[in-house]
């Protein structure tokens, strides 16, 4: 893919009168001389405007005069450059009468690192929030973007402190996000990097003109099978992270003759064990695009889907990491016999099919619509238990400090360090009683449950686009997505167990005489369920959402400016298919539709005064409709919605100084956004009253400011040194109001009001640099190396341990220092992390070999806490902030990957 | 095209099958085997000299013992009760749902080097050492972690263990505490009229205290509000009860391990309102005795002579007594207990009802009306003045 390009520009000759029109033409080749089409090639200070190569390969530009300038080619989100004078244009008037050849070889250094597997997905369980890194990589190659997608997602680096639902992802212009958390799941295409890597994407002086624009920015992934070039690739990766083996194979015909183009990729990654112990990893991609080009229209057929089957881990307290001495040390499996067995298995098909229409109306306008289906499954298997002991084995009162002698502390401490199966679940034992209970009649004691998600998500898209004039380009569209999504759980494994009884065993407790009460459906009480059989809860999420949106750009010599809007509809409801014994009423059937009407306008102006420098500054203000996910307080219950659901505010603005010149690309910019009235929900799991606990926040403000730094600067022609770095303050400026409330009614519910001002928002480090070297020269050998630090991160906090209610009791005077340990945000230490990597491309005949070795965390660096946050339960009897302290995630220590791959 | 398919071959072959199909663990029977047993309970129980005290076992002391009561019903708490032919022991267990573990019947050797014998309240007991809030050398429950290393379950769990029987008060001694023993003929005083252990009574250590009269004496039944019985009402009448002889100082105390301890007893539910259209039924009647009037209703099924307070039931003719019939839910009962005392005022309601003339009455319903409260040492009717036949 990464060929040197020779772009044979056509001399002329003579020239006439100026009032002749100018064209600056030329062909783009590779070096065996086969023509690139489709290619973007436009001016590299103006990316507004652009065309593209026809079959040929020929591109014709015909809005500049004859002078000096510095041009871009796009092929496949990697751009090259290079520089064209006054020779190189011709006149309408006058025939092409001689060639020159002007030979240019690309600059760039090849990317022969493979940065797949930075693109994978993290599991963790329990984290609170967004769980999603997001993979956008910027397709002009903007020095901080880079540094954003490749170094700080190891990070979990939120750009900007917001959450991923602020980002549109589209796929041939539809929009993937789905509306239940109006989110975008990159691991519905996983391993298929290769097919995805025609991007386009919203910058911060480019605003989307495919899609309704969205804060987060906005991503399109062009997957027609003509946009990827004749050709294939094989490709092994064997690692010691996530992932340990990843075989990818791909074929393109690239648009032929007969107007047909046809692409194909498979990928599997796999590994009985990856970075972590006991996460077995297999996953397998597929995808098929087929397009058809009927003259001035064009069809396309995609489909692709990535099958996975994962074990996850959790994380754990500082304790527990401490007695194991393994900051990786994971709780979720156990020895089943002589075979690891992960109690958390995550297992998900999600395949996408979608059909486009093109019509290039003519060479002025554009029509592209979309129609297209995601549908699949996502469910992930838990421990559960009745009238028994927690089979957890981190459990709190499983650990040494449960114990307040200390020589009993000390053999729990030895026990975990010599006894797996007192350091891990102990499988055989569940076992046993199991089988004791089964001999009685009685239900299991013990269970494996799959908690499920089954959706489908319909999308159609359109988006118009129309040169209106020389300076003008005006884009509109139309999205519209409908939902469907069914919750609900099964039995994965009885254990040994002969039945489970679908009851609610706390709520059987409290309410011992009312058997009505601890039902979880009244349609089917007390019913008896065995593998397979669904119970628990069981409930769709019906949404809507459309959107209209428009965009108008304006460009002329030294000022481009944009302005856009997009007026929307959400529409959400729930549907009960179980009756709550507790919840009677509210539980069953259709609930109450939801309707937010929302709109935003945005705009944005750069100006160039100085050569290859220019100002950008973008503004943008909207409201955004809540999902479903945040609005309904216990979905798995009832129907209730939070109380004060509302849409949000958005307004965000930033402004850049930007320089790009041969040499020097830099780019420096201040962000300002403040958000109002955000909603937001997180349940967890209370193991001592067995139930699931939900939190909703609701008139939750922020406000976001930080400044952005990028530069990528070539020393010498094959050394090139970067930065990319990032200073922010991100803080909530409100006192959200908390409403939690427990699925069987143990806890009493509470409304309360967060006293979080002035907090930072736990979205990631928000102090982060990465800088370094890159090192490409012509006899293909490629290095990289750079060194990133994190700071100023913020562990997610327990909104209830900053209410009244938790220093109730305590006084200013006599126990200041107690309310600030309760009280107070808690960070972790900023660290250093080093990569590297080093590769060689070798030319054998008609193929070409790729060889790259990447490392990561050279110093194995493993006190980097990526993710903690705090429990969601306080000891409101005893203020003892350690009786449940927070739970943290390290990142890896040393992972390499060496990376095989041949291209064809 | 040839090329795609090529490709998706070659791919084909590495693929690897992610299926693990893990080996199900079959029902193991434990089995022990450590030192031998060589000591009794009721060895191990003279070591511990002075009340109050807690003594440590160093030697190598293993004894041989079943479970009788563990913590299924949520009576007991952290703890099973073991015994063999000579005793038995609580062992205090720091481990919720120890019934999973160790069930009733489960054949265990304790290993008790390392354990200390106490007692409280004059109850004798295995457990760990700790040192308590006064600073005092105490005993204290069994870590989790050291469970494995004390109780070692050997085989599956047995059926139908006998408790031994108490007949008399000889028969309460205190090789009997903490073992499983059985009460026949007992009665509560407070059967048909209050729970075993509702929340919001005044309690001790969660538990409530009942009453029930035995061969033996009065006992006290403990039960927790944790127990899922603890809101049943106790039942009326006479029946067996088994359970955990315990004692608290010098008094004899009891506990059951689940609402199946308790046989025999009535099993009818009390009904009605006192209307004629709905009667109380003689259940009910007793549970309201409380001088109210109404109509209650019931088999006639004798008569009764004796002193008012130790009166004897007549259950078949000849039927002697005029004055007074007895009433109850079913017609074939011959438990006093469960009967309700009807009296027959001279006149009308005498002449009509008793059975001494009229012995055809004998197991017919009959509907009767007057006051509701004490009569011959127990439940019944007072002036009663008026009565129906339930045709």
């Amino acid at each position: 893919m990464r060929n040197k390009i020779f772009i044979f520009l056509l001399l002329l000759i003579s020239c006439y009168a100026s009032m002749a029109q100018w064209i600056l033409s030329g062909r783009v080749v590779d070096e065996q001389a086969v023509p690139y089409q489709q290619v973007k090639i436009y001016l590299s200070t103006d990316t507004t405007r652009y065309v593209f190569t026809n079959d040929n390969g020929e591109f014709h530009i015909n809005w500049l005069q004859p002078n000096s300038y510095i041009l871009s080619i796009e092929i496949q989100s990697e751009i090259e450059t290079f520089s064209v004078n006054s020779k190189a244009f011709h006149n309408t008037d006058s025939s092409i009468t001689d060639i020159e050849n002007f030979v240019v070889i690309s600059n760039k250094p090849e990317t022969t690192i493979d940065n797949d597997f930075l693109m994978e997905e993290v599991d963790i369980e329990g984290l609170t929030g967004n769980q999603n890194i997001s993979e956008m990589l910027n397709s002009t190659k903007d020095p901080y973007e880079e540094v954003v997608a490749y170094k700080f997602s190891t990070a979990f680096f939120k750009r900007r402190g917001i959450a991923s639902n602020y980002q549109n992802v589209c796929i041939n212009g539809m929009r993937m996000n789905k509306l239940d958390a109006n989110q975008a799941s990159f691991y519905q295409w996983g391993a298929l990097n290769d097919m995805f890597k025609n991007q386009t994407e919203a910058t911060v002086y480019q605003p989307a003109d495919f899609s309704a624009s969205n804060i987060g920015g906005v991503i399109n992934y062009n997957v027609k099978a003509s946009s990827y070039r004749k050709g294939g690739k094989v490709g092994y990766t064997i690692s010691n992270s996530t992932v340990t083996n990843r075989i990818v194979a791909n074929y393109a015909t690239g648009l032929m003759k007969n107007g047909l183009a046809v692409a194909a990729a498979l990928a599997a990654r796999f590994g009985r064990e990856g970075y972590i112990e006991a996460t077995p990893y297999y996953s397998y991609s597929y995808f098929l695009a087929l397009e058809k080009r009927f003259g001035k229209h064009s069809l396309s057929l995609n489909g692709f889907g990535v099958w996975t089957s994962r074990g996850l881990s959790s994380a754990c307290v500082q304790e527990v990491y401490d007695i194991t001495n393994d900051p990786f040390y994971n709780p979720n499996w156990g020895y089943q016999g002589s075979k690891k067995r992960n109690s958390k298995i995550r297992k998900f098909h999600e395949p996408v099919i979608l059909a486009t229409h093109t019509w290039t109306i003519n060479e002025k306008s554009y029509l592209e619509t979309t129609f297209g289906v995601q549908f699949g499954f996502n469910r992930t298997s838990s421990l559960n238990w009745y009238n028994a002991c927690n089979p957890r084995p981190d459990y709190y009162r499983y650990l040494p400090s449960y114990h307040q002698e200390a020589s009993t502390a000390n053999d729990v401490a030895i026990a975990w360090q010599n006894d797996v199966n007192t350091r891990q679940i102990n499988w055989d034992r569940l076992y046993q009683v199991n089988h004791l209970s089964a001999e009685n009649g009685e239900q299991a004691r013990y269970i494996l449950e799959n908690r499920c998600i089954d959706y489908h998500q319909l999308s159609l898209s359109t988006n118009y686009k129309n040169e209106l004039g020389e300076h003008t380009r005006l884009s509109i569209g139309l999205q519209i997505q409908r939902y469907h999504g069914n919750y609900y759980k099964t039995i994965n494994d009885l254990l040994g167990g002969t039945y489970w009884l679908d009851i609610d065993q706390f709520a059987e407790q409290d309410y011992p005489d009312n058997e009505n009460m601890y039902q979880n459906d009244l349609n089917n009480p007390n019913r008896k369920v065995v593998e397979g059989d669904r119970f628990g809860y069981d409930y769709n999420i019906n949404s809507w959402y459309e959107n209209l949106w428009t965009l108008a750009n304006f460009s002329y010599n030294h000022i481009n400016f944009y302005i856009g809007g997009n007026i929307n509809g959400s529409h959400f409801w729930r549907i009960g298919n179980m009756k709550n014994g507790r919840y009677a009423d509210n539980s069953y059937g259709k609930s109450a539709v939801n309707n937010f009407i929302n709109g935003g306008i945005h705009a944005g102006i750069t100006g160039k005064f100085i050569y290859n420098q220019f100002i950008n500054f973008n503004i943008t203000a909207q409201t955004l409709a809540p999902s479903a996910k945040v609005a309904y307080i216990s979905p798995r219950i009832n129907d209730k919605i939070v109380n004060h659901l509302k849409s949000e505010k958005n307004l965000v603005f930033d402004l850049s100084y930007i320089i790009k010149y041969r040499r020097v690309k830099a780019r420096i910019t201040g962000y300002c956004g403040f958000y109002k009235d955000l909603t937001k929900m997180s349940s967890f799991f209370h193991d001592d009253y067995k139930t699931y606990v939900d939190q909703t926040l609701s008139d939750i403000n922020t406000r976001h400011i930080g400044i952005e730094l990028g530069a990528d600067v070539k020393i010498i022609n094959c050394l090139s040194a970067f930065v990319g770095a990032t200073y922010a303050d991100h803080r909530y400026t409100s006192r959200p109001i908390a409403y939690i409330t427990s699925e069987n009614g143990t806890i009493d519910d509470v409304e309360e009001t967060i006293y979080i001002k002035n907090f930072y928002v736990p979205n990631g480090p928000q102090a982060a640099v990465s800088f370094g070297l890159k090192f490409s020269h012509e006899t293909m050998w490629f290095a990289e190396f750079a060194c990133s630090y994190y700071d100023k991160i913020y562990i997610d906090f327990n909104p209830e341990r900053r209410t009244s209610l938790a220093i109730a009791g305590l006084s200013m005077e006599n126990d200041y220092d107690l309310i600030t340990t309760i009280t107070k945000q808690n960070r972790v230490k900023g660290q250093f992390i080093l990569d590297a990597s080093v590769g060689k491309l070798f030319y054998l005949k008609k193929f070409r070999l790729n060889l790259n070795l990447k490392i990561n965390n050279i110093l194995n660096n493993k006190k980097f806490i990526t993710n903690g946050y705090e429990q969601l339960r306080f000891d409101f009897d005893e203020y003892d902030v350690n009786k449940h302290p927070a739970k943290y995630y390290y990142a890896y220590g040393t992972t390499f990957s060496l990376n095989v791959s041949l291209t064809f | 095209m040839k090329k795609v398919f090529l490709l998706i071959s070659l791919i084909g072959i590495m693929m690897v099958s992610c299926n693990e199909q893990f080996d199900i663990p079959e029902f193991i029977e434990p089995t022990y085997n450590g030192t031998p047993a060589n000591v009794s309970i009721y060895d191990i129980q003279q070591l511990h000299k002075l009340s109050g005290v807690v003594d440590s076992i160093n030697d190598d002391l293993v004894f041989d013992c079943i479970v009788v009561g563990n913590d299924k019903s949520g009576n007991i708490f952290k703890k099973i009760y073991v015994q063999d032919e000579t005793g038995g022991y609580d062992i205090a267990l720091d481990k919720s749902y120890t019934f999973n573990d160790f069930p009733i019947g489960q054949r265990l050797f304790i290993t008790c080097q390392g354990m200390v014998i106490g007692d409280y309240g004059g109850l004798p007991q295995l457990g760990c050492y700790y040192i308590n809030e006064q600073g005092q050398e105490d005993i204290g429950r069994i870590p989790n972690i050291y469970i494995d290393k004390f109780l070692h379950k050997d085989g599956f769990p047995m059926d139908n263990i006998e408790p031994t029987l108490i007949s008399s008060a000889a028969d309460l001694t205190n090789d009997k505490l903490n073992t499983l023993v059985r009460f026949d003929n007992i009665t509560f005083n407070d059967g048909g009229r209050k729970q075993f252990a509702p929340e919001g009574e005044a309690t001790t250590g969660g538990c409530i205290n009942r009453i029930f009269v035995s061969n033996a004496g009065n006992i006290t039944l403990r039960t927790s509000t944790y127990a899922d019985f603890a809101k049943d009402t106790i039942p009326m009448g006479t029946g067996s009860i088994i359970g955990i002889l315990t004692k608290y100082n010098s008094t004899w105390q009891f506990i059951l391990r689940s609402i199946d301890d308790l046989k025999g007893f009535s099993t009818i539910t009390p009904s009605g309102d006192g209307s004629k259209n709905n009667p109380y039924n003689i259940t009910s009647a007793i549970i309201n005795s409380d001088g109210r009037e109404g109509w209650v209703k019931g088999y006639i099924v004798g008569t009764a002579t004796g002193y008012p307070d130790n009166i004897t039931g007549i259950w078949t003719s000849p039927f002697m007594t005029k004055n007074i019939i007895l009433l109850a839910d079913s017609p074939n009962e011959t438990s006093l207990s469960n009967c309700y005392r009807v009296q027959l005022p001279a006149g009308n309601i005498q002449d009509e009802l008793n059975l001494s003339d009229h012995p055809e009455n004998y197991k017919k319903m009959v509907l009767v009306y007057g006051t509701m409260t004490n009569y011959y040492g127990g439940a019944g009717m007072r002036s009663t003045n008026n009565y129906e036949y339930d045709e």
